[in-house]
C-alpha cells in the first residue's frame, strides 16, 4: 500500500500510523518465526510429557481456563511460561495423551476431565478442553516446539474388547473418525506446523503372528485410516503428521514367563521379550503391508521402557535393533520413540515424596531424589549407546496433588510409584530436581557423564529405608531397600530371606538380599541405643555404592496413646482399644495386658477368640467385649521379641 | 543366616523358653485353599491357650514359611496352641476370620498343614482438603499422639463381630484406613466421626449417625493380557471407598 498521494495530514498521519503498525505486524511474524518449529523437523526428539503444576495429566486441557491461586495465574498462562523455559532448554518436543471420558472413567467413575468418547464429537468436550488442545499447541508452536498427541481411547478398547461389539471395520472406522476430528481441528482448521506424530492409541497393538484375527485386523484398518486421514490434512505429508503405534517390548520373569508385575531377583540379568517385539513388528509390516498393497511398516514404534537396570535395558535394545528371530524384523532405533521412561523420587517428605519405596513398570524402583538423577543419567547413556534418539520422558512435574485430591485419593505405594516421577517438585518453592538440570544439559549439549568403561559400570542406584525408627532388643529390623542397576547386595548384618516390597507378593525374592525393591529382617540388635545398618549394592561391573538406614533400639515396646474406636479417651467396657505407640511387632505375638489390684490380669492377643489386630508396629486393636471390669487399669504392651513390657500406661474402662 | 533363622525358630518369649526344652514340635504347610499353592514367606505364629496366664501371658512361637510352604516350630512347651497368620498377602489370618487352627501338641512332632484363604481389600480413604485434621491437632494437646484423621471406621459381620479398619497411611489432607476382609461375605460398614462433619464421594454429608452400609466384596478378575490400561494399579490393589471430610463438627470435643 502507498500512502505518498495521501493529501490531507490526517490522512498522512493515519497513514504513518498504519505503516508503523504494518511493521509491527512484520516484526511479531519475523518474531515469531525465529521460534517457529524447522523443516524438516530434528530428527532427535528431544520430548517431556508435559503438564503443569497441579493441573498434571489429564487435568491440563480441563483446568486450562482456570485460575491457579497459588501461582496466581490461569492454567494457560503458567503453561505458557514453562514452554518458554522448555524451549530455551534444549527440549523441542511435548508428548500429550489425549484422553478420553470412557478411558479415564473406566478406572475413576468420578474424574470430570476427558475428550468425549466416540462416537461423540470431542469438540463437545467440558471445558472448551478442544479450545485448549488448539491453544496448547499454538503456544507449543510459537515456542518453536513440535507435539507428539496419542489418542487414549477406552472407547476404542473397550470396543476392542467386544463392548460393544462390531466388525473391525465398524470398530476401526468409529475410532478413526473420531481421532480425523482432531486431525483436521489441528492441521486444517487451525493449520499448525508443528503436529510432528500422531500416536495410533494407547495399549493397543496387534497379536504378534496373528494377521487375520479380529484384534490385529482392527489395529490394521485403525492404522490406515487414521494415517489417511492425516496424510489428507498434513502441510507435510510423512514429513509431519507420522502415524506412531506402541511395540511392546515386555519384561519377563526369571523363569522365561511373562512379568506379572511382581519383583524378582535379577538372576543372570533382566530380560526383556525383545523376540516378540520383533515379531510384533513383524505382524505390523504384514498387515500394512496388506493393507497399503506395498511394503510397509509403521512410522515409528512407541515404546515404554521403565527398567530396574541400564546395562540389562542396553543389550535389549541393542537385540531388538539388531538381533534376529524368526517370524520377525529388527525395530531400527531411527523408528523407536520412547513415549514414556521414568522413576520416582518417592524416597522424600510430603510434599516432595511420602517415604515409601516402592516399584512400577519393569520392576522400575523408586529412589532418591539423587537416585533419581542416577537413574536417569544411567537411562540417558544407555540411550546413547542404542542409538535411540527420539524421547520424552515421564513427565515434567510431579503430580502428587492430583493423584491425592478428589476422586483418585492415591496412597501409600500407589502414590509412592505414581506420585513423584517429575523434573521439578509440585511446589514452586521446591524448585526443580537435579533430573531437570541434568536433562536440559543432556537435550542443549549433549553433556552427560556416561560410565567407562561402558554401561555395565553405571553406578548403582539405592537406598534403605526401616519400616520404624524404632525397635526393641531382641527384635529383628524390617529393611526395605530400591536398587537399579544393582547386580548384587551385601548387608553389613546377618539377616533373613528376601521378599519383595509389594504386599499382594507372597514368595521369597531370593534366600539372599536381592530383588530391585525387597526387604529383608536384620537380625536384632542386643543393645539398646542409635544403630546404623549399611546396605551395598555392585554394578555389574562391580563397583560398590552404600545406602544406610538408622534405628534407636530401646527394651520394651513405646505406648503413646490407647483410645476406643471414636479416636477418644473414653473407653467403655465394650469397646474396641487402640494402642498407639511404637516397636510392636509387624509379626504378630504382641500382647496387651491389664492389670489391676484386685483383679486377674486380662491378657489381650491375637487368637484370644476376640477382634485383636497387630499387623504394625505402630498400632494394635483389641476389642475389650467386657473382659475389664469398670475402673482404672495399668496397660502394658509386650512384642513377643524382648520380654520386657512397655511402660505402664493408666486407662479408665467405663461402663 | 542359620542365627538368624534360629531367632525366628527358637523361643522368643524368655520364661517359657527355660521350660520348653523338652517341648514338642508343630510343623505342616500353609496352603492355598483354592489352588493348593505354597504360601511363601508367611509368619506361622502359634500362640499358647490357657483360662489363666498369671503374670507371664501366653507362651507365643514363631516361623516363616519355606519356599514349599512349610513351617516347623519346635521346642513346644506341650498344651493348646491357635495358629495363626502374618505376612501372607492377601490371605487371611484365620485367627481373625476362621476357620481357626488349633494344635495340641505333646512330646513329638505335630503335623498341621493349613488351608487359608484369600481376602480382599478394603480401604477407606479420607480426603481433608482443607486439612482440618491437622487444625484439629495443633489446637488439642490430647490428640497429638494419636494418628490419624479421628475417623470410626468398623466392619460389621452378620454375626455382630465388629473390627475397627486401622490405620494405614496417613499424610497431611489424605488418610487410608484398610484390611482384608473375606470375599462374597455379607458385611457392615459403618463410617462415622465425632470430630468432623463428613462427605462422600458426591459430597453428599454423611449425618452426625454416620454412614452405615452393606458390604460384600468379590475377588477381582484378573486384567486383559492383551491391554495395558494405564493406572490399572490403581483399581488391582483394594475396594476404594472415598469419604471427605467437610467441616469440624459443631460439638467435637
Amino acid at each position: 500500500m502507498s500512502y505518498k498521494r495521501c493529501t490531507s495530514a490526517a490522512v498522512w498521519i493515519a497513514g504513518l500510523l498504519a505503516e508503523a503498525a504494518a511493521a509491527a505486524v512484520i516484526l511479531g511474524i519475523l518474531s515469531t518465526a525465529q521460534a517457529a518449529v524447522p523443516y524438516p523437523p530434528p530428527t532427535t526428539w528431544k520430548g517431556v510429557n508435559y503438564s503443569p503444576r497441579r493441573h498434571t495429566y489429564f487435568r491440563m486441557l480441563y483446568d486450562w481456563y482456570s485460575w491457579d491461586s497459588t501461582a496466581g495465574k490461569y492454567v494457560h498462562q503458567m503453561v505458557d511460561a514453562d514452554l518458554t523455559r522448555l524451549s530455551q532448554n534444549g527440549y523441542n518436543l511435548l508428548h500429550l495423551y489425549l484422553w478420553d471420558q470412557e478411558l479415564l472413567r473406566s478406572v475413576n467413575a468420578a474424574e470430570p476431565a476427558g475428550f468425549l468418547s466416540a462416537p461423540s464429537d470431542p469438540s463437545g468436550s467440558p471445558n472448551n478442553q478442544w479450545g485448549a488442545l488448539n491453544d496448547f499447541v499454538t503456544k507449543a508452536e510459537s515456542k518453536g516446539l513440535f507435539v507428539a498427541l496419542h489418542f487414549a481411547s477406552g472407547r476404542f478398547i473397550h470396543r476392542m474388547q467386544g463392548n460393544p461389539g462390531g466388525t473391525p471395520d465398524q470398530v476401526a472406522t468409529e475410532f478413526a473418525n473420531w481421532t480425523e476430528k482432531f486431525i483436521r481441528y489441528l492441521n486444517s482448521t487451525n493449520p499448525h506446523n508443528n503436529v510432528l506424530l500422531w500416536g495410533l492409541a494407547y495399549s493397543i497393538a496387534p497379536v504378534p503372528g496373528d494377521t487375520t484375527g479380529d484384534w490385529s485386523t482392527t489395529w490394521k484398518l485403525a492404522y490406515k485410516k487414521v494415517d489417511d486421514y492425516a496424510r489428507m490434512y498434513s502441510p507435510h505429508p510423512s514429513v509431519l503428521g507420522l502415524i506412531g503405534t506402541n511395540l511392546y517390548m515386555d519384561q519377563l520373569r526369571p523363569d522365561g514367563q511373562p512379568w506379572d508385575g511382581f519383583i524378582y531377583p535379577r538372576s543372570q540379568g533382566y530380560t526383556w521379550n525383545w523376540q516378540e517385539a520383533q515379531r510384533m513388528a513383524k505382524t505390523m509390516r504384514d498387515l500394512l503391508t496388506s493393507a497399503y498393497g506395498t511394503q510397509k511398516d509403521p512410522d515409528i514404534y512407541m515404546m515404554q521402557l521403565y527398567h530396574p537396570n541400564s546395562y540389562d535395558l542396553l543389550l535389549h535394545l541393542s537385540s531388538l535393533s539388531s538381533g534376529y528371530v524368526a517370524n520377525g524384523i529388527p525395530a531400527p532405533v531411527a523408528k523407536i520413540f520412547v513415549v514414556e521412561f521414568a522413576t520416582s523420587s518417592s524416597l522424600n517428605s510430603p510434599p516432595n515424596g511420602n517415604n515409601i519405596p516402592y516399584y512400577g513398570d519393569a520392576q522400575t524402583p523408586t529412589t532418591t531424589v539423587s537416585g533419581h538423577s542416577q537413574w536417569l543419567n544411567n537411562t540417558l547413556c544407555a540411550y546413547r549407546s542404542a542409538g535411540l534418539q527420539k524421547y520424552a520422558y515421564w513427565s515434567m512435574f510431579d503430580p502428587y496433588t492430583m493423584w491425592t485430591g478428589s476422586p483418585w485419593y492415591v496412597t501409600g505405594q500407589d502414590l509412592a510409584w505414581s506420585g513423584f516421577w517429575g523434573l521439578s517438585f509440585e511446589p514452586e518453592a521446591s524448585g526443580d530436581k537435579p533430573s531437570w538440570s541434568l536433562l536440559s544439559s543432556f537435550y542443549l549439549n549433549g553433556s552427560i557423564n556416561c560410565p567407562s568403561p561402558g554401561q555395565s559400570n553405571a553406578p548403582a542406584v539405592v537406598s534403605l529405608t526401616s519400616s520404624s525408627n524404632y525397635y526393641t532388643v531382641a527384635q529383628p529390623v524390617r529393611l526395605t531397600w530400591t536398587a537399579a542397576d544393582v547386580a548384587s547386595f551385601s548387608l553389613n548384618r546377618g539377616h533373613g530371606a528376601s521378599y519383595s516390597c509389594s504386599p499382594e507378593q507372597t514368595g521369597q525374592v531370593s534366600s539372599d538380599v536381592a530383588g530391585s525393591c525387597a526387604y529383608t529382617d536384620a537380625s536384632a540388635f542386643s543393645s539398646t541405643g542409635s544403630q546404623t545398618v549399611t546396605l551395598t549394592g555392585y554394578n555389574v561391573w562391580g563397583s560398590p555404592q552404600n545406602a544406610s538406614a538408622s534405628v534407636t533400639i530401646g527394651l520394651g515396646p513405646i505406648v503413646n496413646a490407647a483410645t476406643d474406636q471414636n479416636y477418644t479417651y473414653t473407653i467403655n467396657a465394650y469397646d474396641t482399644i487402640i494402642v498407639w505407640g511404637n516397636g510392636f511387632s509387624l509379626t504378630g505375638g504382641n500382647t496387651i495386658q491389664l492389670t489391676r489390684a484386685g483383679y486377674p490380669d486380662v491378657w489381650m492377643y491375637n487368637g484370644d477368640g476376640h477382634y485383636f489386630w497387630d499387623h504394625s508396629h505402630f498400632q494394635i486393636n483389641a476389642s475389650l467385649d467386657g473382659r475389664a471390669a469398670t475402673g482404672q487399669w495399668t496397660l502394658y504392651v509386650r512384642n513377643g521379641y524382648s520380654g520386657t513390657p512397655s511402660a505402664a500406661y493408666t486407662i479408665m474402662i467405663n461402663p | 543366616m542359620r542365627t538368624f533363622l534360629a531367632l525366628f525358630l527358637g523361643c522368643v518369649f524368655l520364661p517359657v523358653c527355660l521350660s520348653a526344652q523338652t517341648g514338642g514340635r508343630v510343623s505342616g504347610a500353609i496352603l492355598s485353599d483354592e489352588t493348593g499353592a505354597p504360601i511363601v514367606g508367611a509368619t506361622v505364629v502359634a500362640v499358647q491357650q490357657s483360662s489363666n496366664f498369671g503374670k507371664v501371658g501366653p507362651a507365643i512361637f514363631r516361623s516363616t514359611t519355606e519356599l514349599d510352604g512349610s513351617y516347623a516350630i519346635a521346642n513346644v512347651p506341650s498344651g493348646d496352641y491357635l495358629l495363626c497368620l502374618y505376612e501372607a498377602g492377601d490371605y487371611l489370618d484365620p485367627c481373625q476370620w476362621g476357620p481357626a487352627t488349633n494344635a495340641t501338641i505333646a512330646t513329638g512332632t505335630t503335623s498341621l498343614d493349613i488351608r487359608v484363604r484369600k481376602g480382599v481389600r478394603l480401604a477407606v480413604r479420607v480426603g481433608d482438603a482443607e486439612n482440618l485434621v491437622a487444625q484439629y491437632k495443633k489446637s488439642s494437646p490430647d490428640a497429638s499422639a494419636i494418628p490419624g484423621a479421628f475417623i470410626r471406621i468398623t466392619v460389621t459381620d452378620t454375626q455382630g463381630k465388629m473390627r475397627t479398619l486401622p490405620l494405614t497411611y496417613a499424610s497431611e489432607r489424605l488418610y487410608e484406613y484398610s484390611t482384608l476382609v473375606p470375599p462374597d461375605t455379607d458385611l457392615t460398614l459403618n463410617v462415622s466421626s465425632s470430630f468432623f462433619m463428613l462427605a462422600d464421594q458426591s459430597d453428599n454429608p454423611i449425618g452426625e449417625q454416620g454412614y452405615s452400609a452393606p458390604l460384600r466384596l468379590s475377588i477381582p478378575k484378573p486384567p486383559d493380557p492383551r491391554i495395558r490400561l494405564p493406572f490399572a494399579f490403581l483399581d488391582r490393589r483394594a475396594t476404594v471407598i472415598p469419604v471427605k471430610i467437610r467441616a469440624a463438627a459443631s460439638g467435637a470435643p
